[in-house]
């Protein structure tokens, strides 16, 4: 996109973020209704997304829209908190709209503009961009969907079933030889079953396979 | 102040006769063994070991668990020292100091004397910092009488801003993470106001986010998914571990012969451990420059194998442990993402952070105290031993360690109440860990902020209530203004920082 298309989103999305800001407070002002409240927020928020995008270095971005993920996540908060009434919201909303405010900071310190490169130098919140670019998604998927995986495992079969195999998955997979993945699946379980069932007589989960198969 | 003295005395007495029983003892050398590994593996640490040993406790006394505790966290940076002399990878941030004359004494064939030195100056600056405390805990007390409602909110949020600056040049993501710390302590039944809010009808949620399975997932489970994606082996370069280790004595008896270099090493790790949220890595560069700033003709160079540049490092970072206890004894304030998880455990045990603790729990503020200084004993004693077999241990595969200690964990989130929602809770956690991780966002805050959230709100509602909803109580009483001033003064310090930066290179340009 040329620089007066950018300079045009980046204008249009400030101003769009500014009118949604202003009819959320006058929203909130009164008695809000959550549902009225969530239009302005999701409208502000992409307007604040396309305003911000086209000002940072692409080697940023992930972090931009981390830094948005959390930013929605605030606002979700603020449109949650405003569903209770009286004290019970006080706190939370101080927390909520504090909350916002810091993030709208940490959005614009990943900017190259003069706003940017001042609030880094006052806050101090300069980004490691060469520990941003060493992940790979892929990786990072994988390993997230082992856990889930385990704790999936777990779930139907156990803990004293599921833990070694996915020890020794987990190490098969790592390239160790089957009788090495076997015994580190061996102590875990005599270290699972020793230490909690032995030792500190917790009754550990039996999964629901098998509670199914005694119920039955 | 002599009846404080006496009632202290008589608390110490009482805590002492917990270490006559054979299985109290037990667990502190366990304790401090689980310590002493979990500081030797890079990429672990004292955190992950608390985080993982807590569950164990569930079912222990009062006394018995802060001793387990206590040696793990004694005995961390110890444990340390060891992989930094020998493997050129610091176990913890704080040893990174000690690589730097460490790793050139064992190259040089030193390397027995440099654990030796390492050990001893441990033990001792450990000793030095737990006799602080305990020096600190009369006066403490009658300190904390002064704080109110209005004083305790505003020491939380100093507190956080604190540590927030700590976090160097990531402030406004600590406090980022701070705000969503309050925000997960405000899910659950509030006892304020009787209401139980944001749980959207998941019933495992209503009695709130359970800490342990919270503290499990953030720094356990979350360690071990970064180092998966890291992938390899934790501590590379086991050609290293060839080095003989001999003459550990010798290392043992240098630290007496360089008195003064221990002594104001400890001086500088019990002061910086003080300040919540500085930490024991600034405390062992802090040591380790200002003992090459007063010994300007080195018989060694430092940096080439002076074995003074490995006391001063490790007498400051064992020291700070007994200095960052004081605010989280007296306060609740943690010093450090270590002692903030140790709150939370000490919360499971029935021991509130803040003032009551001091007044209603003196027993097993010594009990810890005592822990602590045994441990330091302790922990210096196996490393004297078994020095080589645990510098084996850090060259540990990722592809063992991760799924071995993530199910451990997860059986130790589950243990807590039987139920398998926390086991679902500490896996949501360990994914908000590892993204904290990946996008630099300060987890430290995080946990303070989940850990202290409760009682901030508490401490706000009381502060209202107490001054019919004005705000001009903040400014009314000398204490809180003087904690306004420390608030903003906090927050300023990233821009004197700055200046400061810019000053010197002025300097030295001209």
């Amino acid at each position: 996109m040329s620089d007066r298309n950018n300079s045009a989103v980046i204008a249009a999305g400030s101003l769009v973020f500014l009118i949604c800001g202003a009819i959320f407070g006058y929203l909130a002002g009164g008695k809000p209704s959550p549902l009225a409240l969530a239009a302005p927020a999701v409208i502000g928020w992409l307007a604040a997304l396309a305003a911000a995008r086209p000002l940072v270095d692409a080697e940023r971005r992930t972090a931009l829209y981390f830094a948005f993920g959390v930013l929605a996540l605030m606002i979700f908060f603020i449109h949650q908190t405003y569903g209770y009434t009286g004290r019970v919201r006080n706190f939370p909303l101080i927390i909520g709209y504090t909350g916002v405010a810091i993030c709208l900071l940490d959005i614009l310190s990943l900017t190259r503009t003069s706003v940017g490169v001042a609030i880094v130098r006052f806050f101090g919140s300069q980004l490691d961009e060469s520990a941003l670019g060493n992940r790979q998604l892929g990786r990072e998927l994988i390993a997230f969907a082992a856990m889930g995986g385990c704790v999936l495992g777990i779930w139907l079969f156990g803990f004293l079933v599921f833990s070694p195999v996915f020890v020794i998955l987990w190490m098969l997979a790592g390239g160790k030889t089957f009788k090495a993945s076997v015994y580190g699946g061996l102590f875990t379980l005599a270290f699972i079953y020793l230490l909690f069932e032995l030792a500190f007589k917790y009754e550990l989960y039996q999964g629901i396979v098998f509670i199914m198969l005694l119920d039955s | 102040m002599f009846e404080a003295i006496m009632e202290s005395a008589d608390a110490l007495g009482t805590a002492s006769l917990h270490f006559l029983h054979f299985t109290s003892l037990a667990y502190l050398v366990i304790g401090t063994c689980i310590g002493l590994l979990f500081g030797a593996i890079p990429g672990l640490g004292g955190t992950t070991a608390l985080a993982l040993i807590i569950p164990l406790t569930f079912g222990m006394d009062q006394a018995n668990a802060i001793m387990l505790m206590g040696g793990s966290m004694a005995a961390t940076s110890t444990g340390g020292s060891i992989s930094a002399i020998l493997l050129n990878t610091p176990g913890i941030a704080p040893n990174a100091a000690t690589t730097f004359d460490g790793f050139p004494l064992a190259q040089q064939g030193r390397a027995g004397e440099a654990i030796g030195a390492a050990a001893t100056s441990s033990a001792m600056g450990g000793l030095i910092g737990v006799f602080t405390l305990l020096a600190v805990i009369p006066i403490a007390k009658a300190i904390v009488l002064l704080f109110g409602p209005p004083e305790l909110f505003l020491l939380a949020i100093f507190g956080l801003c604190a540590i927030a600056v700590s976090t160097g040049d990531r402030l406004l993501q600590a406090l980022i993470a701070a705000i969503f710390g309050f925000v997960c302590a405000f899910v659950g039944f509030d006892y304020v106001s009787g209401i139980v809010r944001y749980t959207y009808g998941v019933d495992a949620l209503y009695d709130g986010i359970k800490l342990v399975p919270a503290l499990i997932g953030l720094f356990a489970i979350s360690q071990m998914i970064d180092l998966a994606v890291k992938g390899g082996s934790i501590a590379g370069g086991a050609e290293t571990l060839n080095v003989k280790i001999q003459r550990v004595t010798g290392g043992v008896k240098v630290v007496f012969r360089n008195w003064s270099t221990m002594l104001t090493g400890s001086a500088i790790g019990t002061f910086i451990g003080a300040v919540p949220g500085v930490g024991g890595t600034v405390a062992a560069f802090l040591s380790y420059s200002t003992q090459v700033q007063r010994d300007p003709n080195p018989d060694v160079p430092y940096g080439k194998g002076n074995i003074k540049g490995v006391i001063a490092p490790e007498s400051a970072n064992n020291a700070k442990d007994g200095g960052s206890l004081i605010p989280t004894l007296a306060f609740g304030i943690p010093g450090s993402a270590e002692t903030a998880v140790f709150l939370g455990a000490m919360i499971l045990h029935g021991l509130e952070p803040g003032p009551t603790l001091l007044q209603e729990h003196t027993d097993e503020i010594y009990t810890l105290i005592l822990s602590l200084t045994i441990a330091c004993v302790v922990a210096t004693l196996i490393v004297l031993v078994l020095a080589r077999p645990m510098a084996y241990l850090t060259l540990v595969d990722s592809h063992i360690l991760v799924p071995v200690v993530t199910v451990v964990a997860l059986v130790g989130a589950y243990a807590l109440n039987g139920e398998f929602g926390d086991v679902v809770v500490a896996l949501a956690f360990a994914v908000i860990g590892y993204l904290m991780i990946r996008f630099q966002y300060p987890r430290i805050t995080f946990t303070i902020a989940l850990v202290l959230g409760e009682i901030t709100e508490r401490s706000f509602f009381q502060t209202m209530g107490v001054s019919d909803g004005s705000w001009g109580i903040f400014v009314d009483r000398t204490p809180a203004t003087i904690l306004i001033g420390l608030i903003v003064l906090s927050l300023l310090v990233p821009s004197f920082r700055l200046w400061l930066r810019r000053r010197k290179k002025v300097g030295d340009a001209s």
